[in-house]
């Protein structure tokens, strides 16, 4: 890890510093929903502040992009402080030292990431669809069924993913017809998976998405990572961050389900 | 002496081909009456002659065919029709015992006696409906002299022919997999391939009804069929017809005015896609156990070593 990180400073050795890391990571795997169906370019290192995107036409016949536009990776950042007194009580009992808030500034972070992400997708859509209430069991598949039909129809093939809110996912979870749960048809249709997300972003909307670098990607400057930032009085603060652009190449790939 | 034997069996086969088509364009001709299902039901049971016919020529290491012989598709009075049905029964029974003197195998003269058993009754059943729809039309009032139809506005030529362009295809794949599944070795494969061909036998039936009410006459016949036994192949080709008819479907709809008719071909629509995931997951399997058996030969790779450093990295295909 370079000196960036500032950890050189950070008053306790390299054993504390992979417990950190490795509670930062342990939490964002879990926490992360994106990544899991958004293909990753990177980590480049924090140094790359533009990621080069290209639009694509058909001219006389044959694909061509466009002339690059540049977007900006964005940082975001969740911070947060060990106190003296929990760092005395690892250093002289057998208790060891509690990560719980390295553990929420991860999450919280984490968070963060999907909100930029969804909501990203969200907003550059091109196609949407209709949600439907999901009360019958037949619901959840005809919407998924329509909403992937317009993508192929617009060229966009599979393999899909489904990303929608805990609520919507108990109502696919819970729903059966002649002793076949929805979930299980649902998942037929979208190879890619099912994924929950809790955010504002989606709200009681539903994505469905044609996986596939070409459609969009995410670049990762630095990947998530903690800093040493100094002392407030007795108390350590700590930085955990990252940098990152969505970028949506062919928005006809996402589909909103309204 | 094989070859004979399934030369045989695959005349028989065009011979149950023939009859479902045949009975099949009847009942849809008649409308939703309770004749048209007895004749539907008939029509089951010969594709259940089929099934068996086709599992016998496998098992003599033959191919099992999806040519038929030539279908009547002529409009008659509905007695006419039912009278052409008992010609058709009466022919294929003489076939088959024909075949039964020839045929030394005990267990497959077993089998062509319990058709023959079969065809016999079915003859009884169409002699019966054939008496049953004179008296219906003797008892029925005097038709008035019919007027000449007015000809189909360009709307209703352009609905017949979404139609039956669905028809087609549903006949296609219908036979397409009904072969997938006579040739797959694999007994999940091969449950599945007819699961799907009878959905699509029910497709086929949901839109030729739909021509014959809207005065088309349902053109039941098949584009090319991709009869193949390797499975990735069949598992490719069935997956391209299928999005091949999602596309289609889902641009014709747009242009389908009757609500119940789009609600009809929205929902045929949407199994189709079902099938393409169906065959999607069969495919992934295929070619895992065909990387699997390459790899097997292959010296085993020595994992990477692991980052200095921890990163989150890439999700994809984490739980």
């Amino acid at each position: 890890m370079s000196d960036y990180l500032q950890r050189e400073m950070a008053p306790f050795g390299p054993d504390l510093w992979a417990k950190i890391d490795e509670m930062v990571v342990t939490v964002a795997k879990r926490t992360l929903v994106a990544r899991r169906f958004v293909e990753l370019v990177g980590p480049l290192g924090w140094g790359i502040e533009m990621a080069p995107k290209f639009g694509f036409a058909t001219e006389g016949g044959a694909a061509v992009a466009s002339d690059p536009q540049y977007l900006p990776l964005k940082e975001i950042q969740a911070e947060f402080v060990l106190k003296a007194k929990q760092l005395a009580i690892a250093d002289k009992t057998p208790f060891g030292l509690d990560l719980g808030a390295v553990a929420i500034a991860a999450m919280n972070l984490a968070k963060e990431e999907d909100e930029l992400i969804i909501g990203s997708l969200v907003k550059q859509a091109k196609s949407t669809s209709e949600l439907g209430s999901w009360a019958m069991p037949v619901d959840p598949f005809q919407a998924v069924a329509t909403a992937t039909a317009k993508l192929l129809a617009g060229g966009f093939a599979g393999p899909y993913a489904l990303v929608l809110s805990p609520e919507m996912y108990a109502r696919l979870a819970g729903l059966i017809q002649q002793g076949m749960r929805a979930m299980e048809m649902v998942e037929k249709l979208v190879k890619g998976g099912i994924f929950q997300y809790s955010g504002k972003a989606l709200g009681e909307q539903a994505l469905v998405l044609s996986l596939g670098a070409w459609n969009f990607d995410l670049v990762v400057g630095q990947d998530i990572a903690t800093a040493y930032l100094g002392n407030e009085g007795l108390d350590q603060k700590f930085r955990i961050f990252e940098t990152l652009a969505l970028r949506v190449k062919l928005p006809g790939a996402i589909c909103v389900l309204k | 002496m094989n070859e004979k034997v399934i030369e045989m069996l695959k005349e028989d086969m065009m011979g149950e081909h023939q009859a479902i088509i045949q009975y099949l364009s009847h009942a849809y001709a008649m409308g939703e009456v309770p004749m048209a299902f007895e004749v539907e039901a008939i029509a089951r049971e010969e594709m259940r002659h089929l099934d068996w016919l086709a599992d016998a020529i496998v098992e003599l290491g033959g191919k099992p065919t999806m040519e038929r012989a030539p279908v009547d598709f002529s409009s008659a009075a509905v007695e006419a029709q039912m009278l052409k049905d008992v010609e058709l029964e009466r022919g294929g029974i003489a076939q088959y015992r024909r075949h039964m003197e020839a045929i030394e195998n005990e267990e497959l003269r077993l089998l062509l006696a319990r058709i023959v058993h079969d065809e016999m009754a079915h003859q009884d059943k169409f002699v019966a409906l054939a008496e049953e729809a004179r008296q219906g039309a003797e008892a029925a009032p005097e038709a008035p002299v019919a007027q000449p139809a007015a000809s189909p506005s360009e709307k209703q030529k352009r609905l017949a022919e979404i139609l039956n362009q669905g028809v087609r295809h549903e006949y296609t794949v219908t036979l397409q997999y009904l072969f997938h599944s006579f040739m797959a070795e694999s007994k999940e494969l091969a449950e599945e391939m007819q699961n799907i061909a009878v959905n699509e036998m029910q497709h086929l039936g949901w839109l030729a009804e739909a021509a014959e009410e809207v005065g088309a006459e349902a053109d039941i016949n098949h584009t090319e069929l991709v009869l193949t036994d390797d499975p990735e192949e069949m598992l490719k080709a069935d997956i391209a017809v299928e999005r091949e008819v999602t596309r289609a479907y889902t641009s014709q709809l747009p242009e389908i005015e009757d609500e119940g008719l789009q609600t009809l071909v929205t929902r045929i629509r949407d199994h189709e896609i079902y099938h393409d995931a169906v065959f999607g997951e069969f495919l992934e399997e295929v070619e895992k156990e065909e990387k699997a058996a390459e790899q097997g030969t292959e010296e085993p790779k020595t994992p990477p070593p692991a980052p200095p450093v921890p990163s989150v990295g890439s999700l994809i295909g984490q739980e």
